[in-house]
């Protein structure tokens, strides 16, 4: 491996720099891309191939203990694909397991079989904080981090319901900067609360909290602040009140509304877009939700995208578990985490012939096909919720490709495009600058990664080069070449070098004395001692100074 | 504590330190407030420590082994990892087990090594622990971390378990005291008159009690959705499917216990995590998330002693399974208890074992035991192991939470940072893994899977950790 490269010759795909397709090198040296480099530097041949950024997954669940409990629920999925160790170069060679949530380093390295580099599970308990960076540590090759789930954090939450906005805001900064998160979460706000407290959920904005004295619009609109005010990188990442139930698309309405130009992301949008009675069957209303959020760019999403086969619902939306598990029967896991949240847990699988499952698929597609701006859209499946990560190069497919996508509409059951937008198709095929835009460009704007998402001067060398080919899922499924920050790490669609992912946080400053004013709250609540919570330094995979 | 004269004055006069939030390893709860005082290279005072964590903090480091020995010879400790590294690389097939008493970094080598090696990583885990991870894939749970029983003041339920024994500060973290019959209850038996049921009469009560649950639950949906519950609905003192319309035995007790669970909105059933019989493993899940359907009904296993937690965890994350893997295929496969250290060993398969800080008396079977004590060994521990005088190789190590530190999972699964207070000698075990690991030859090529035969055909360059 040399320090420099150039990358000669490819199709470059760089959206943030406004590259569409131009023929032109690419060029890194130490590990970034530079905009200069001696003529007899080592080049690369890329003739003939696109060159995008790596991809940057900004909505999945790759680890911390719902993860694991996956794992142990459902063995069967690892049990059927043994992968050996790949043949390395350099780095830790280590074998796994498959399946919808795979081993911690076959996860790395299947991510870089699909040209990513960055990934940010969206979904982690600050009191797990120190378990998933042990866990992150042992996923090769991406740069990773994690949001941390604050909506339903009791002690949090007393602050606002006393009225009291400036403790409320440096809580959630303490909490933030003890996990190392890179951002904040919150999954149907106050809605888990509510499920351990007493079985109850929260389904309408304003209806107050069980014994908590707070709504899910007080804390929806308080968290938006205070990322805000804390100097997030990423927004409040939202999962709405009322997931998956029939009509949820008026909550969802009703919370963007309730943000009044906040910024704001919606995690896995597809799943809060429904029509129909609450109790009824649901219908498509993503139109009519994409309609608002075109025309509100204080909003982003990641769709969730639903994709027919297998899945894992994996949420810590523990009221939505509990309902999925007595609609289908499946076994369930369902843990609480003290103060702070919980998880939902049960193996599921969507059906092309299921009506309810097609019109979900339908939704998603529509989000995607009726966006008007794709920098606010971030393609995901949310999983292993809607499916695999392994998934992402068939819905490339399906973006790009309407022949490909009125082929399997065609398959669905007949009403399921009921309302639907795609029911009389939709025309719109991505080009390529929009698939790097939503796997590459948005998601890493959002998130906040300067150095991710793209291909200028001071951006991580992070390069993904692909053949490019009429099937746009054979394309994106078998990258020929991975740069990882100027490491080579997939050559000719083998995985070669395995080099260590770096820790994605934010930094929260936060005024003297913090611990001090927050010490006497925490430790009547929490079964860990205060000093006990901060993640240390030297867990966290920093590039030396 | 009584103070004796043995203990080391302090180098400098009045040069005690204190170290506050220490975490305390013994029983898997992971206790963290820990307040230690330390004087030279002892500690002299451990505030909140219980029965268990007091002896265990206040014990003068005993170091008089030499850190290696290899065939009983004293070796620097260069030696004895090559040795370690030649014994179990020379090895068919070389066993991994135990992985209690040592930090969950040091459980990510051992692991590492067992997958080098295409050897089989078995934590030792308990007698049932097998059928704790079946009853898990087959049901799910309703489970929680340890603070959620104390906010919700959770009735707690004692399934066939003494913490008083053997988690002596469980019940106190949670609010709560061992005679409060208001809180505590105990339907297998009375602490103090031991076993009440028979085992047949503990999977009767729990089974009976899930059926009344289950009828229960389907009244209350049909009472949720505005129809009449259906006669024998298994509300209070109902007669439960099958059952005697009251008197003795299990369905008496279990509308009882019923009743008295789905008063209150919050309940914990405390169970063993290993011990528990398979029958009752399974029970105890279904009945748990039927429950939920009626109130907020969690379930606790006792796990421990040590960092079974962290072993539990980091196999399951690197591997996809939590205990017996094998990975001679060239990548890991495990069901059930197949590929368990005592079957294993009780068939033979495997032919070397490297033993991190367990103790044997872990395996459960006498032959599988004896067969371990006759294979050659690699055996690291920091406590007293009676494997240490039959090792090829004995290795001796700074105690993980005492002298060493790392990461720490408490049997609720919640990760903690250790906070060592003395200096130790010895080696850490990650040190010893590590240098191990770093001696041993480039992956092989998978035994019986030809497909991936490439896998040794080129040689890796071997990053050398730090000694030994």
């Amino acid at each position: 491996m040399s320090d420099r490269l150039r990358i000669r010759g490819g199709e470059v795909y760089d959206p943030a720099n406004g590259v569409h397709g131009e023929v032109r090198d690419v060029l890194v040296e130490d590990g970034r891309i530079v905009a200069e480099l001696p003529g007899d530097a080592p080049a690369l041949d890329a003739r003939g191939l696109v060159v995008f950024p790596g991809g940057v997954d900004l909505h999945c669940h790759i680890a911390g203990s719902k993860v694991d409990l996956g794992r142990r629920l459902c063995p069967e999925h690892a049990r059927a694909e043994p992968l050996p160790a790949p043949d390395l170069l350099e780095g830790t060679a280590r074998s796994g397991t498959g399946g919808l949530s795979p081993s911690s380093f076959a996860t790395g390295y299947l991510y870089a079989g699909l040209g990513y580099t960055a990934a940010i599970d969206a979904a982690i308990a600050p009191l797990g904080a120190r378990r998933a960076h042990a866990e992150l540590a042992d996923v090769p090759v991406l740069d990773s981090g994690f949001l941390a789930l604050l909506g339903n954090n009791t002690l949090l939450l007393s602050f606002l319901a006393a009225g009291e906005r400036e403790r409320f805001v440096e809580a959630a900064g303490w909490i933030l900067r003890s996990a190392g998160a890179l951002g904040m979460k919150a999954v149907n706000p106050g809605g888990v609360a509510a499920w351990k407290a007493g079985r109850a959920n929260v389904t309408g904005l304003d209806q107050t909290v069980g014994g908590l004295g707070v709504t899910a619009r007080q804390i929806v609109v308080a968290l938006a602040d205070a990322a805000a005010d804390l100097r997030l990188p990423h927004p409040l990442h939202l999962h709405c009140n009322n997931l998956g139930v029939a009509g949820n698309a008026e909550t969802t309405l009703a919370t963007m509304a309730a943000l009044e130009g906040r910024r704001a992301h919606f995690a896995h949008l597809q799943f809060h877009v429904y029509g129909g009675e609450p109790g009824g069957l649901p219908t498509s209303a993503a139109a009519r939700v994409m309609e608002y959020v075109n025309a509100n760019d204080n909003l982003s999403l990641d769709v969730g995208q639903v994709m027919f086969g297998p899945a894992t619902v994996m949420t810590a939306d523990e009221p939505a578990g509990y309902l999925l598990h007595r609609l289908t029967g499946k076994k369930w896991v369902n843990t609480d985490i003290e103060v702070e949240t919980g998880c939902g847990i049960l193996p599921f699988e969507y059906r092309d012939k299921n009506r309810v499952h097609a019109m979900q698929w339908a939704a998603g597609l529509e989000l995607f096909l009726l966006a008007s701006d794709p920098w606010r859209v971030v393609l995901s499946t949310d999983h292993p919720n809607g499916g695999s990560f392994r998934s992402y190069p068939r819905l490339i497919r399906l973006l790009t490709d309407r022949a490909f996508r009125d082929e399997q509409l065609k398959q669905l059951p007949e009403g399921a495009l009921e309302g639907s937008a795609l029911a009389d198709g939709l025309d719109r095929e991505y080009t390529l600058s929009e698939i790097a835009v939503v796997t590459r460009a948005a998601p890493a704007r959002l998130a906040g990664l300067a150095a991710k998402g793209h291909l200028g001067p001071g951006a991580d060398a992070d390069v993904a080069l692909y053949e490019k080919g009429p099937d746009a899922e054979r394309m994106f499924a078998a990258p020929r070449y991975l740069l990882k920050g100027g490491t080579v790490v997939l050559e000719e669609g083998h995985l070669r070098r395995a080099v260590d992912g770096r820790t994605l946080r934010a930094q929260v400053t936060l005024e003297g004395g913090a611990d001090r004013r927050l010490r006497p709250d925490f430790e009547s609540r929490y079964s860990i001692r205060m000093d006990n919570y901060p993640v240390p330094g030297e867990l966290l995979r920093e590039v030396p100074a | 504590m009584p103070k004796t004269p043995a203990q080391p004055k302090p180098l400098v006069a009045g040069a005690s330190r204190e170290i506050r939030s220490a975490v305390c390893t013994r029983c898997g709860c992971g206790c963290d407030d820990v307040d230690l005082t330390v004087e030279g290279n002892r500690v002299v005072a451990a505030r909140n420590a219980c029965a268990l964590g007091q002896p265990w903090f206040l014990a003068p480091l005993v170091e008089d082994d030499p850190p290696a020995r290899v065939d009983g010879r004293e070796v620097p400790v260069e030696e004895a990892a090559a040795a370690a590294a030649e014994l179990l690389a020379g090895a068919r097939r070389p066993l991994i087990w135990g992985l209690v008493h040592c930090s969950s970094e040091a459980q990510k080598l051992a692991i590492e090594i067992g997958d080098r090696l295409g050897g089989v990583v078995d934590p030792a885990a308990g007698p049932n622990h097998a059928a704790a991870v079946t009853a898990f894939q087959e049901w799910g749970e309703v489970n929680t971390t340890l603070g959620e029983v104390t906010l919700q003041k959770s009735l707690i339920v004692l399934w066939n378990v003494e913490p008083e024994r053997t988690h002596p500060r469980l019940l106190e973290r949670w609010g709560a005291v061992s005679s409060d019959a208001e809180r505590v209850i105990r339907p297998g038996g009375d602490r103090a008159g031991g076993d009440r049921l028979s085992p047949e009469g503990r999977l009767d009560l729990l089974w009976t009690l899930r059926e009344l649950a289950r009828s229960r639950a389907a009244a209350s949906d049909a009472a949720a959705k505005g129809q009449p519950a259906a006669p024998g609905d298994g509300s209070a003192g109902s007669t439960p499917p099958g059952g005697q319309a009251s008197g003795e035995g299990a369905p008496a007790e279990a509308a009882r216990l019923l009743d008295r669970l789905a008063t209150e909105p919050h309940a914990v059933l405390v169970f063993d995590a290993a011990a528990t019989p398979p029958g009752e493993q399974h029970a105890l899940r279904a009945l748990a998330a039927t429950l939920n359907a009626v109130t907020r009904v969690r379930l606790f296993a006792l796990g421990g002693p040590g960092n079974r937690a962290g072993a539990d965890a980091v196999l399951t994350w690197q591997t996809g399974f939590p205990a017996g893997v094998d990975f001679a295929s060239g990548a890991p496969r495990a069901n059930g208890g197949e590929f368990g250290a005592a079957r294993l060993l009780a068939r033979r398969d495997v032919d070397a074992a490297l033993v991190v800080c367990s103790d044997p008396a872990d395996i459960p079977s006498e032959p599988a035991l004896a067969r371990l004590r006759d294979l050659p060994l690699v055996v690291l521990d920091s406590a007293a192991n009676s494997l240490l005088d039959k090792a090829r190789v004995a290795l001796r190590s700074a105690p993980y939470g005492l002298a060493s530190g790392g990461t720490f999972f408490r049997m609720d699964g919640v990760a903690l940072g250790l906070r060592p207070a003395v200096t130790s000698r010895y080696p850490t075990e990650a040190d010893w893994l590590s240098g191990i690991l770093s001696r041993l030859p480039a992956r092989s090529a998978p035994r019986g899977d030809a497909a991936s035969g490439k896998a040794a055909a080129r040689p890796k360059r071997q990053k050398r950790k730090r000694t030994p």
